[in-house]
């Protein structure tokens, strides 16, 4: 056994390594306290969005018929979600996004996550026990497109017989994310939420733009054109995990309908982490955690 | 801070001076225990925001209630910080950018030891954490609200409840 002088010795030398090697900026510091801005309150410069970049090629997969009659705008529900191994960090082009708030709020009840995220969450049964709740976003985000951006991405994929349409110069898409409820057990997470929603001017030539993206995303004229047709019966939201990423995926039957499988692994080989992504008619589920395909299928099958 | 019976250019330089003795301790406290310097900072600045907002009173206490809100501003954004990872994969585009100086790595044992620090209750982690900043056992009395007498024993849990986790997780 462990003599206490040996204990504390242990800990302050674990808790030495914490120890900081910087100084803090007392005149930084003190300027922004006279702005009397909190840092909380600063804009940010975010982090692309990889997957939500990825959402909005899909918003123009919407066949051009769709903006009719009036309406200056369309939007799409993406009542799904679709795994495709590409890196949307290839798209040429940025977000404006803004988050309702950056970090998520603790729901301390169902009904407290419910009254926040607009809906009411459901939770697996197989766990026997309350999760740790909480709710993340509204989150809205817009792009405006650059044609010679467009062009030169083409380019540099090698789809250099493809043309960026001029028109598409400022031209700006939207996305909504409605509020994410997330939903802790030990060792795994649920997060669900409702559609998306995909905002573009009405006669935009949807396709064609949804083609080119994909080309961009370095998929073949075939393949692109096959996924913008599949888009076009039915949208969904768009996961794009690069080749590079050590993940398997695979698509499994839950009692409620397909639902797409990843497993990743660490660079040893061993399992790092399953998710399973699932669909049923008003929200989409994700399921994460350290456990096995069929555990998950199991969690996933016990949903309520 | 602000009190009918002290006129509001009192009570800022009053604050000026609490500034001036205790922001570079806060910092430097919340940099423990958050990785990244930048957003250390904005949390140290935030803490002094709480207090010049607060009515919280001016000599000893002060120091006490800063250390309090520095170890609690930063366990609470290494929290957040675990929750996020398990999702990174989905929402990992909310994530706050990258600082410069947030992108040097840590080493594997700080990450080691924040993972344990952000597992262990809030107690325990605030102990250690103004324990190895220095303070004495006075003063961790004074910061956390706790009996003097009993910091001792106190501590050892900590260290115990420490030490457990963290062999569990990587071994000696």
């Amino acid at each position: 056994m462990e003599s206490k002088p040996q204990l504390n010795e242990w800990t302050d030398a674990k808790l030495a390594t914490l120890t900081p090697e910087w100084e803090p900026n007392t005149v930084r510091a003190r300027a922004r306290l006279n702005s009397r801005s909190p840092m909380a309150m600063r804009p940010r410069r975010l982090r692309f969005a990889a997957a939500l970049a990825a959402a909005l090629v899909l918003v123009a997969m919407l066949p051009a018929t769709r903006a009719v009659g009036q309406r200056i705008w369309d939007r799409l529900f993406l009542t799904g979600v679709t795994v495709v191994r590409v890196d949307p960090d290839a798209l040429p082009w940025s977000l404006n996004i803004h988050i309702g708030q950056k970090s998520p709020v603790r729901a301390e009840t169902a009904r407290a996550a419910a009254q926040a995220a607009g809906f009411t969450p459901m939770f697996p049964q197989e766990f026997g026990q309350s999760p740790q709740l909480a709710v993340l976003g509204p989150i809205t985000a817009s792009v405006n497109l650059n044609a010679r951006q467009l062009q030169e991405a083409l380019d540099k994929a090698g789809a250099s017989n493809v043309r960026a349409r001029q028109e598409w110069d400022g031209v700006k898409l939207g996305i909504e994310v409605r509020p994410i409820v997330i939903a802790e057990y030990p060792g795994s997470t649920l997060m669900q939420m409702q559609p998306l929603t995909l905002d573009a001017p009405a006669g935009f030539a949807m396709s064609e733009f949804v083609e080119v993206a994909f080309r961009i995303l370095g998929l073949g004229a075939g393949e692109a054109s096959q996924m913008a047709r599949q888009f076009a019966e039915h949208p969904t939201w768009f996961l794009g995990v690069p080749q590079e990423d050590a993940v398997q995926m695979r698509e499994v039957r839950l009692d409620s309908g397909p639902a797409m499988l990843l497993e990743d692994f660490k660079e040893d080989g061993g399992k790092e982490r399953t998710t399973l992504i699932w669909s049923i008619k008003d929200r989409t589920l994700i399921l994460s955690g350290d456990m096995t395909p069929d555990r998950a299928v199991a969690i996933a099958n016990s949903v309520r | 801070m602000i009190t009918p019976d002290h006129p509001v250019e009192d009570t800022a330089m009053e604050f000026e001076t609490i500034f001036d003795a205790h922001y570079v301790r806060v910092a430097r406290v919340i940099g423990r225990i958050v990785h990244d310097p930048a957003r250390a900072e904005e949390l140290a600045v935030d803490v002094f925001w709480k207090l010049w907002r607060s009515s919280t009173g001016s000599g000893e206490n002060v120091g006490a209630w800063l250390s309090r809100a520095a170890v609690r501003a930063g366990l609470d954004e290494l929290r957040k910080q675990a929750r996020r990872a398990k999702y990174e994969r989905f929402v990992g585009w909310l994530l706050e950018p990258r600082t410069p100086e947030a992108l040097h790595i840590a080493t594997e044992e700080q990450l080691r030891v924040r993972s344990i620090l952000a597992l262990l209750t809030s107690r325990d982690a605030e102990m250690l954490v103004l324990r190895s900043d220095g303070l004495t056992y006075q003063e961790l009395a004074q910061a956390l609200g706790l009996n003097p007498a009993s910091i001792g024993t106190l501590l050892s849990r900590a260290q115990d409840s420490f030490r457990k986790e963290y062999t569990k997780r990587y071994g000696i």
